[in-house]
């Protein structure tokens, strides 16, 4: 009886899994014909021009003069905006990350050959990410992130930003020439 | 026949009629011959079945015999349709469709192997390889439509309209009947010769047979449904990129990705 039990259930994820799947995706956008259809502005990432303010909101200077000058009340309340900001700037972050993958995704749906580690592994990150990003979340919701940390990681989205679009800038520019190019990232 | 027979043997035959004639109206067969072969035997069955019936009676033995190889036709009809959509969902991208073939063929040889493990050890081989074929290529399309449809999902690719009816039709279908042949083909007629369980297994027979039923004449609406406008035009195939251009890219962004993951792990460290 459990092994029917069990199959039915499974049955049933499927079924659902299914009609998610089947259902019509209402503004998503048309699916990429050519390398020069690629939105790269969109791809690329775009939150790390808020980190000045974010560095701002949890900096320990800050801290001190609300402590100091503030009633608890508003320290409290002003301590939870604080948070949401930076939570705010960790979801740009996720959101950076994504287009990172997606821009990963998208040269591989228009290679004519992909390499199937290579595969497993960028959707093996996706899934590390967002695990860590969960647990990231909890830790800051305890107070636990600390500046150079948060700015390390805004950093290197930077510098990988900055070069993903010099890269696709060089690929876009061979493809309407019609020719291969050397890029590096 | 019972009256109730009579009218889902009506209502099946019209509903196959309108199918084939909206396959060949349409002009299906120039793009997914494979489905409007399915279609075909189809309306080929209903009718066989009907000579046959009026000729031996419904339940007899060269009835049975009929029906045997009528499903399994119909069986391998549908399986070679779901190949089509899978071949004809992913084919414009040459790298995406190498990869998931592959994932393909392993899940259809787990399953078929599966059904000949399963048979082995049972007093009726033939019958039980039969029936748990059934059923295991009714998961087996279901599995294999699930994975086409995730594999279309997680690189942004969306199924065109008509094939993603086409596949709800054939996973309504299938779903149906791994249901029918796990469940009441095979555990529930176990307990319906004992007497306490018979007369409440036999009343769960009706109400299944009705679902059953039902289920089919809903996927057969569904195709009917796909076909009732004209054909779009097919999409412009995609223009693919050289092939350097993955290898040199997606090995440099997953390192990227590597890097921020350990970066975002980081932190977590005090």
């Amino acid at each position: 009886m459990s092994d029917i039990g069990l199959g039915l259930l499974a049955l049933l994820v499927l079924a659902l899994l299914l009609v998610a799947l089947l259902r019509p995706r209402r503004g998503r956008a048309q699916p990429v014909q050519t390398l020069s259809d690629l939105p790269v502005e969109d791809l690329l990432p775009r939150h790390l021009q808020y980190f000045a303010q974010v560095r701002r909101a949890l900096s320990a200077e800050d801290a001190q003069y609300l402590r100091d000058r503030a009633s608890r009340r508003t320290a409290r309340r002003a301590l939870r905006a604080r948070r949401a900001v930076v939570r705010g700037f960790l979801a740009g972050l996720l959101e950076d990350f994504e287009r990172l993958e997606r821009l990963g995704r998208t040269i591989a749906a228009l290679s004519p050959v992909i390499n199937r580690r290579q595969e497993f592994e960028r959707l093996w990150l996706g899934a590390r990410f967002r695990m860590v990003y969960a647990v990231v979340q909890f830790y800051l919701a305890l107070g636990l992130v600390s500046v150079p940390q948060l700015e390390a990681l805004t950093n290197q989205v930077g510098s990988l930003a900055r070069r993903l679009h010099d890269a696709m800038a060089a690929l876009s520019a061979a493809s309407a020439g019609g020719q291969s190019s050397q890029v590096s990232v | 026949m019972t009256p109730v027979e009579i009218l889902y043997f009506v209502l099946q035959a019209c509903l196959q009629s309108l199918l084939f004639a909206l396959v060949l109206f349409r002009g299906l067969y120039r793009r997914l011959p494979f489905f409007s072969a399915y279609a075909t035997v189809g309306f080929v069955n209903i009718v066989l079945a009907a000579i046959v019936d009026y000729h031996f009676g419904a339940h007899t033995f060269p009835a049975y015999h009929f029906y045997l190889w009528a499903s399994a036709l119909q069986i391998s009809a549908r399986s070679l349709a779901v190949a089509e959509l899978c071949y004809d969902g992913l084919r414009d991208y040459r790298g995406i469709w190498t990869f998931a073939f592959r994932f393909f063929l392993f899940l259809t040889a787990f399953f078929l192997i599966h059904g000949a493990v399963d048979a082995y050890n049972q007093k009726s081989r033939l019958f039980t390889f039969a029936v748990t074929l059934e059923s295991d290529a009714g998961i087996a399309s279901i599995a294999i439509l699930v994975a086409l449809l995730l594999v279309r999902h997680y690189y942004g690719l969306q199924l065109g309209l008509l094939q993603r009816q086409l596949a709800a039709g054939v996973c309504l279908l299938c779903l149906m009947e791994a249901v029918n042949d796990s469940v009441f083909q095979r555990f529930l007629v176990r307990y319906a010769v004992h007497p306490p369980w018979s007369t409440w297994i036999f009343h769960v027979f009706d109400f299944w047979s009705f679902i059953h039923n039902w289920a089919f004449f809903i996927a057969l609406g569904i195709w009917c449904f796909a076909l009732r406008r004209p054909l779009e035009s097919r999409a412009p195939a995609p223009v693919l990129l050289a092939g350097e251009t993955y290898t040199q890219l997606s090995p440099l962004i997953n390192y990227r990705l590597r890097v921020l993951n350990e970066r975002l792990l980081g932190l977590m460290k005090p």
